[in-house]
């Protein structure tokens, strides 16, 4: 744990910037998902296993708090697609390195295009289930 | 470690390894392939299931006898499991690696992710080739 709390507070303090918040939002939605995978990998198993778990998920999935997680899972997903092309661009193209801090802001940018609209709807759906159910 | 350099008697050679393991240049590789991979497989997953299809019409009745009634799906879905969850097993790999500084935690933890990595991936495996033999009807 003391590892833990020392990765934090000098993630802080240090002062890498762009390139350093990147990859901390990287490692933090990377491990939103692989966590989510493994569940999300199980609920879908249970189909075969036992029939009364899988409709149990599925009720828990329809639940308001689970929908906003649902779109919190989006949001990490969108990041860690975007700034793993990033990555991949700058390690196959070192040349790109040059433009690193504008691609990160790039990523920013195309992360809200894509995720306001796609993150709207879910939420948009949430609400409409709430009021008319 | 292998180097080809040519050492004169009485020199020093400066021995630059490029890259430690072997394996660890694949997985390298590797996370940037399956990265580009999954961009399109699990963006595509996410808008047709969570987006264009609601999570509220959801029911066993319609994997079965629609959604996984297709062969296409079942393949769709496998790709995803074997890379998406190697992928991150992986990541969780890496991150364990730098960020846990006891090699005896970090050697548990390497080892959790193989044996339950591994059957996690089972278990999905077994879904997605036994599901279709089942009725849709509990």
């Amino acid at each position: 744990m003391n590892n833990l709390r020392l990765t934090l507070e000098q993630s802080i303090k240090y002062k890498g910037r762009t390139g350093q918040w990147a990859w901390i939002f990287h490692r933090v939605s990377g491990l939103g998902v692989a966590l989510f995978l493994t569940i999300h990998i199980l609920d879908t198993a249970s189909i075969y296993f036992s029939r009364p778990v899988y409709e149990w998920f599925v009720g828990l999935y329809k639940t308001p708090l689970f929908g906003m997680g649902e779109i919190g899972l989006l949001a990490c997903v969108i990041y860690h697609a975007l700034n793993g092309l990033r990555v991949i661009g700058v390690d196959f193209w070192p040349q790109l390195t040059v433009h690193q801090r504008r691609m990160s802001y790039a990523v920013y940018v195309l992360f809200f295009l894509v995720f306001i609209p796609s993150g709207g709807i879910m939420l948009w759906r949430i609400l409409q289930h709430m009021g008319g159910a | 470690m292998a180097s080809t350099a040519l050492q004169k008697e009485g020199e020093a050679v400066r021995r630059v390894p490029f890259m430690v393991n072997r394996a660890e240049a694949l997985w390298w590789a590797y996370m940037r392939l399956s990265g580009m991979a999954l961009i399109l497989l699990v963006l595509g997953h996410f808008a047709i299931q969570h987006i264009i299809n609601d999570v509220h019409n959801l029911s066993a009745e319609w994997v079965i006898e629609q959604r996984w009634a297709l062969a296409g799906w079942r393949i769709y879905d496998a790709l995803m499991l074997a890379i998406g969850y190697t992928h991150g097993l992986r990541g969780l790999w890496q991150v364990a690696q730098d960020y846990i500084h006891n090699k005896t935690v970090v050697l548990v933890i390497k080892w959790v992710l193989i044996i339950g990595g591994g059957l996690v991936l089972l278990i999905g495996a077994m879904a997605l080739v036994g599901t279709p033999w089942r009725t849709s009807t509990p």
